[in-house]
């Protein structure tokens, strides 16, 4: 943990999650291709279906989404990778939300808000079917496509049933080594 | 904001906020929105729909993840900074030792077989549960081509041409921005 690849490696973690953060227009998903990006692709830390893994093993588990995050930090270094990739996506828009709190009325009576808000509305989810693509780039055959097709239309279909349920279906069919 | 409505309580102490947001944080399986409506303004009637609404509104257009957002929102308006930190950690404390302790309990089995391809039977389908959210959030847009255009194209820069975030945001945004100010969008 004292050696200096390991310090850069939380330097690099940490840099990526500021600037993501600041870029992060309401959820963390639209950000995945450039976390893909980072972990799998050009620094080879993880493989996707461990990138996706990750990601499904948070959504499993209580707490708000954005905690895969730290797994990712956590693969690479451990509890301190894990609070430096959730610190860092935290830091910038805590202090930039105690600065809102301040100016509440002001930006409540913006109409530029709901301008900006509308134009960027399919730029992100425009960068959240990209991040899906990213994940499919985990699936190695066309089995995987089957299935995940399947539970898409399961998700768009029964909206009642709470997502858990197929994520859950999902690693029974796995585990039986149906995949 | 405006005067508070007779039917809400006052403020909460700071343990009370401590208190909410790990409720809010334990019992949010997949998205912790809906749970933030129903403990601040359901059950502990501290906010009403409409003040949530509002802080929601102003939340997302500040960078940050929405969830951390209105949390830090709500707990800097009770208690300052230290209302905000404490509201955060509530939220996440337990929950992120909690998925510790569960990923390491998955590194402790995996390698097994089963658990191997049970993970990737959960991460394919987790995949498609991303499609279908990103679905659902485009809607209010579905029925406009322009928007679709726009989010095809942002997909295919980021996710073909290998863009970086920030300048699909830029390039792409900027047009969404306008088009959303001539109000095509």
């Amino acid at each position: 943990m004292k050696d200096g690849a390991e310090h850069s490696i939380l330097l690099d973690m940490a840099a990526l999650y500021v600037w993501l953060s600041l870029l992060c227009i309401g959820g963390t998903i639209p950000l995945l291709p450039d976390m893909h990006r980072f972990f799998v692709d050009s620094r080879g830390l993880m493989t996707t279906s461990e990138f996706a893994g990750y990601f499904a093993l948070a959504q499993a588990a209580p707490g708000p989404n954005i905690l895969y995050v730290a797994l990712f930090g956590y693969h690479v270094a451990g509890l301190a990778g894990a609070l430096t990739t959730l610190g860092a996506i935290s830091l910038g828009p805590f202090v930039l939300i105690v600065i809102t709190t301040r100016i509440f009325t002001k930006l409540q009576a913006n109409p530029w808000r709901a301008i900006v808000l509308r134009g960027l509305a399919p730029v992100t989810v425009g960068l959240m079917f990209a991040g899906c693509v990213m994940l499919t780039k985990g699936f190695v055959d066309v089995r995987a496509w089957l299935l995940a097709a399947v539970a898409l239309g399961c998700f768009l279909i029964f909206r009642k049933v709470h997502p858990l349920w197929f994520i859950a279906a999902g690693a029974v069919i796995g585990g039986a080594g149906w995949l | 904001m405006s005067t508070e409505p007779e039917a809400l309580r006052p403020m909460p102490t700071r343990r009370e906020l401590f208190a909410a947001f790990f409720k809010i944080g334990i019992s949010a399986f997949g998205g912790a929105m809906p749970w933030v409506r129903r403990v601040l303004v359901d059950q502990k009637r501290w906010l009403s729909n409409e003040e949530l609404t509002d802080i929601l509104t102003v939340c997302q257009a500040v960078p940050g993840p929405n969830v951390v957002n209105v949390t830090v929102f709500f707990g800097t308006r009770c208690h300052g900074v230290l209302g905000g930190a404490i509201a955060f950690i509530g939220l996440m404390g337990t929950p992120f030792v909690l998925l510790l302790l569960l990923n390491a309990l998955y590194h402790e089995f995996s390698h097994l077989p089963f658990v191997k391809s049970a993970m990737y039977g959960m991460g394919v389908v987790a995949t498609a549960y991303l499609v279908s959210f990103a679905v659902a959030l485009a809607k209010p847009f579905r029925r406009n081509p322009w928007a679709n255009l726009l989010c095809i194209a942002a997909a295919l820069a980021s996710a073909l041409l290998a863009w970086p975030i920030a300048v699909v945001l830029l390039v792409c945004g900027a047009v969404g921005v306008l088009l959303s100010k001539r109000e095509i969008l």
